[in-house]
């Protein structure tokens, strides 16, 4: 388009620019003219703009890449979201790297439906996390679903958590800022280890299902109301005594569809509580259960209730050519 | 990125990795984010990721360089820019152009100062531009793109385009000369 429409009312005056000044001007050269000194100015502060962080991406976006990086990685959230059977039947029908153009191909299909899901299952993650087992859990284990969760997500973005704390508590990079977040209340986790866990008091390694705390659902609520899913923590938590200390379809009060639908009577949380669990082993159970790490870290050790010490380190995956 | 470190990340965002789509994102979102925000849009930030969830859905249909994708890329969120003032059913008028300018803190504090203040002036100066001639040259400006890769994404010629140019900085200056005061 040209001529006078282009011109906004009372800007259509007379001034040349010709060729030469104005490609000097949109290059960044000095273009030997006085008079258009502040228009080389503001081509400058035009130029500038774009030297800011990295923007954090939207849900959606955030849900696409952790699910592409399931895909490739270790299949958590597909597993977790599109595969009732669980991570064994996931890993046996992996496209494997042959199909992964295939398979970012029906990620994109997904987002619709599959990025609400794969949301929805972080979500219910920390929910079913928080509420059922963050109380009940062993320290360690619970630092492990934690450093778990952290990883679903491929960016490791400034922390944001002023920004974003009044935000919608779906945000999956709520999430993950919580979890990166130094004052996080989480912080302590993984410090202590009670001696049943350890086996210790009984000579039998994992948790006593039967003989959890009373205290842990009252703890477990009380910390989940703490994280970002606060809003989906059940208002009441069953006893221990018929060993399902986690949150089920039947058990919980939670109305939001995204998180019913993934919090079925099979997730593992809810068998936090059985004679054979420990830590690591009741971690390795959940959907998150390939980034589980090997060992639990020391009681006592100085950074082993940080979550930022497993959080981000898993995924800081190095270009083979940079 | 170097041309073939560019192509590797290419391929490799095109099969999947992580790594590579990170990297493609890190690169190109900051200023994509600028221009939306220099433009107007409502929501920046989530208008850039809903360009590149348009970016993940068409990478297997690219191929080119690294100057060509970024083009491309530029392509998308213009498109989507224009999606969005059309759901908003109107032009956005130069006083809702102006508002306070809100950039996520980057860690150094005068650099962010900078990027605020070069922002609210950048669209303060433009918002008195008609919208092809901001189009034009926050495009040429903002994202970097050549006179032809502007003319491609604005859907004009290289000749009306150059034209567009010329008088939005001739309009700057008027603008400028007026206020009579330095950037």
């Amino acid at each position: 388009m040209s001529g006078a429409s282009d011109y906004e009312d009372g800007m259509f005056r007379r001034f040349d620019l010709d060729d030469d000044t104005t490609d000097a001007i949109v290059s960044g050269r000095d273009p030997g003219r006085a008079d258009v000194a502040m228009l080389v100015s503001f081509v400058e502060d035009a130029r500038a703009i774009s030297r800011r962080p990295v923007p954090v991406p939207s849900a959606p976006l955030a849900a696409i890449l952790a699910e592409g990086l399931s895909t490739e990685k270790s299949g958590v959230l597909v597993t977790a979201v599109n595969n009732g059977a669980g991570p064994a039947k996931e890993a046996a029908g992996s496209p494997g790297r042959t199909k992964k153009k295939q398979a970012v191909a029906q990620l994109v299909a997904r987002l619709s439906v599959g990025a609400k899901a794969a949301l929805g299952i972080g979500v219910a993650a920390v929910a079913v996390t928080g509420a059922g087992a963050a109380g009940a859990l062993p320290g360690p284990a619970q630092h492990a679903v934690a450093a778990a969760l952290n990883t679903m997500t491929p960016f490791g973005f400034p922390d944001n958590v002023d920004t974003h704390a009044n935000n919608d508590d779906t945000h999956i990079n709520d999430a993950n800022t919580h979890s990166d977040n130094v004052d996080n209340p989480h912080a302590d986790f993984g410090k202590t280890v009670s001696s049943d866990a350890t086996g210790t008091s009984d000579g039998q390694p994992g948790v006593d299902g039967p003989s959890v705390a009373s205290t842990a659902p009252e703890n477990g609520q009380s910390v989940a109301r703490t994280t970002p899913a606060r809003d989906h923590v059940p208002v009441s938590v069953p006893p221990a005594a018929n060993n399902s200390v986690g949150v089920t379809d039947q058990e919980s009060t939670n109305t939001d569809e995204s998180i019913a639908a993934k919090s079925s009577s099979s997730d593992p949380p809810a068998n936090a509580g059985s004679q054979s669990s420990n830590g690591i082993e009741t971690a390795s159970s959940t959907p998150a259960g390939d980034h589980v790490p090997p060992e639990v870290p020391s009681p006592h050790s100085q950074d082993s209730g940080s979550l930022r010490s497993h959080g981000r380190a898993p995924q800081a995956v190095v270009p083979p050519n940079s | 990125m170097e041309r073939e470190e560019f192509r590797t990340v290419l391929v490799a965002a095109r099969a999947g990795g992580g790594w590579a789509f990170e990297r493609l994102y890190r690169d190109l979102a900051p200023t994509v984010a600028a221009y939306l925000q220099v433009q107007g849009a409502v929501e920046p930030e989530d208008l850039t990721s809903e360009v590149f969830i348009g970016v993940v859905r068409g990478l297997e249909r690219f191929s080119g360089s690294e100057a060509e994708f970024r083009s491309w890329v530029f392509t998308i969120a213009h498109r989507r820019l224009i999606d969005e003032r059309r759901r908003a059913g109107r032009r956005p008028r130069p006083d809702e152009l102006v508002d306070e300018t809100v950039v996520a803190a980057g860690g150094d504090v005068e650099d962010d100062a900078l990027v605020r203040l070069s922002t609210a002036r950048v669209r303060e100066l433009c918002a008195r531009l008609s919208v092809d001639q901001r189009d034009v040259l926050l495009l040429r400006l903002v994202a970097g793109l050549t006179l032809e890769q502007v003319a491609t994404t604005a859907g004009k010629s290289v000749g009306a385009t150059k034209a567009l140019q010329r008088r939005g900085l001739a309009a700057l200056q008027r603008e400028l000369d007026r206020r009579g005061v330095t950037l």
